[in-house]
């Protein structure tokens, strides 16, 4: 009884071996084809199986069948379809995708501000919700105004509530001394133009007071409604002395 | 249609381990590619090599083809190649072709890179819902266990992976 058992078992493990094996093998497209009968969260869980799976997840194909699925025929990604659709996600409770950057004065630049078109902080495909937040340490006494670098392009949408906001400090202390919130009007984002760089600079001035040799100052730029942002990216933020 | 071609009605079809087949040519032309090589190759040539395909898939291929040698396979609901945008889609699947595709796991992933092969839609669509079904609402443990797959990920990969997909938890 024990050998025939052993017996069972060893067959068993040549068996499997076999199906793993034979999982690998499956042609990409075939796969694929699997998928269309499988949950947004079933693909999700297969990708975690192991590499394999892990790495035929990152076909691009996939994910853009997945997009297609989600938001119909008008899918402009710019990028990855897998990360597009994985921002997608973006649950109203979970932020989509913070991006802090802190940086002192010398590499963000108080003014002039950095020109070229460089890697985004943030790119927003498709998401609800999002924040950029850059710290200025060191900020010299003096007025000046915020300056966002953005990207939007003839698709970009729901921007209406998008919010810029600041905060100075107390010298390096966390005391506020000032803080300032700015919701642009709608006709805002309309007038802007599309496919370039463009400048949003914060109306209200940001006062650094002379008593204070050097403070921090915290800059953000964040979604404030559950509407869907789409395709926007977020350059760069300077202050500009007045 | 073609006078020649009704000449025989019969075609042989060689796996590449050698077995022959002799099958009648409306079976066979469930196949679209052994389709098209009938087209090409004139009759009386002998046997049809069909290479990537062993002898004992193709006997199943064959009793698929040969059960659905006189219908014309109706496309399920979403089963068409367009139709991309529809959620995921239901797995509906026939009492026939339910019993005709309980097989062991080899042999249906068999069937499915034959039936891609021959370009057989009807038994690829069938082969892809069993294999849904055996990954749908499992969790990557489970599919891991079922497929006996070893888990390759090392741990800061997996939190990685476990940060990226971290909504799926959520819901």
């Amino acid at each position: 009884m024990g050998l025939s058992a052993n017996g069972a078992n060893s067959s068993t493990t040549m068996l499997d071996q076999g199906m793993s094996r034979l999982f690998t093998q499956l042609p990409t497209d075939v796969f694929c084809r699997i998928t269309r009968y499988l949950t947004e969260r079933d693909i999700i869980y297969l990708t975690q199986v192991n590499r394999y799976f892990y790495k035929l997840s990152q076909d691009e194909a996939l994910w853009y069948h997945l997009l297609r699925r989600k938001f119909g025929r008008i899918v402009t990604v710019k990028e990855s379809c897998r990360l597009a659709f994985l921002k997608s996600r973006g649950i109203p409770s979970v932020n989509a995708d913070a991006f802090e950057c802190s940086a002192a004065n010398g590499r963000f630049g108080i003014s002039p501000l950095p020109l070229r078109l460089g890697d985004p902080l943030l790119t927003v495909h498709y998401s609800p919700d999002f924040s950029v937040t850059a710290t200025f340490q060191l900020v010299p006494a003096g007025e000046y105004r915020v300056v966002w670098q953005l990207y939007l392009t003839p698709e970009s949408a729901g921007l209406r509530n998008i919010c810029f906001g600041s905060v100075v400090y107390w010298r390096n202390r966390l005391v506020t001394r000032q803080r300032r919130y700015y919701h642009p009007p709608e006709n805002t984002w309309q007038c802007l133009p599309r496919d370039q760089l463009v400048q949003v600079t914060v109306p209200d001035r940001l006062i650094v007071s002379p008593d204070d040799e050097y403070t921090k100052v915290v800059v953000k730029c964040y979604s404030v409604g559950s509407n869907w942002k789409i395709n926007l990216a977020l350059h760069s933020v300077a202050l500009r002395a007045v | 249609m073609d006078s020649t071609k009704n000449d025989t009605d019969t075609v042989v079809l060689r796996c590449y381990d050698n077995k022959e087949f002799v099958v009648p040519r409306k079976v066979a032309r469930k196949s679209v590619l052994i389709s098209n090589m009938m087209e090409d190759i004139p009759d009386g040539s002998g046997a049809i090599p069909i290479h990537n395909v062993r002898g004992l898939v193709m006997e199943k291929v064959l009793e698929y083809c040969t059960h659905y040698a006189d219908t014309e396979v109706q496309e399920d609901e979403g089963d068409s190649d367009e139709e991309f945008d529809v959620p995921a889609r239901t797995i509906d699947i026939k009492p026939w072709d339910a019993k005709f595709i309980d097989v062991d796991v080899e042999m249906l992933f068999e069937l499915l890179q034959a039936a891609n092969f021959l370009e057989i839609k009807p038994l690829l669509n069938l082969g892809c819902k069993t294999v849904a079904s055996m990954l749908k609402g499992r969790t990557p443990e489970e599919i891991r266990k079922q497929f006996n797959i070893p888990n390759d990920f090392t741990e800061e990969e997996e939190e990685q992976i476990r940060k990226e997909n971290q909504w799926a938890e959520d819901r």
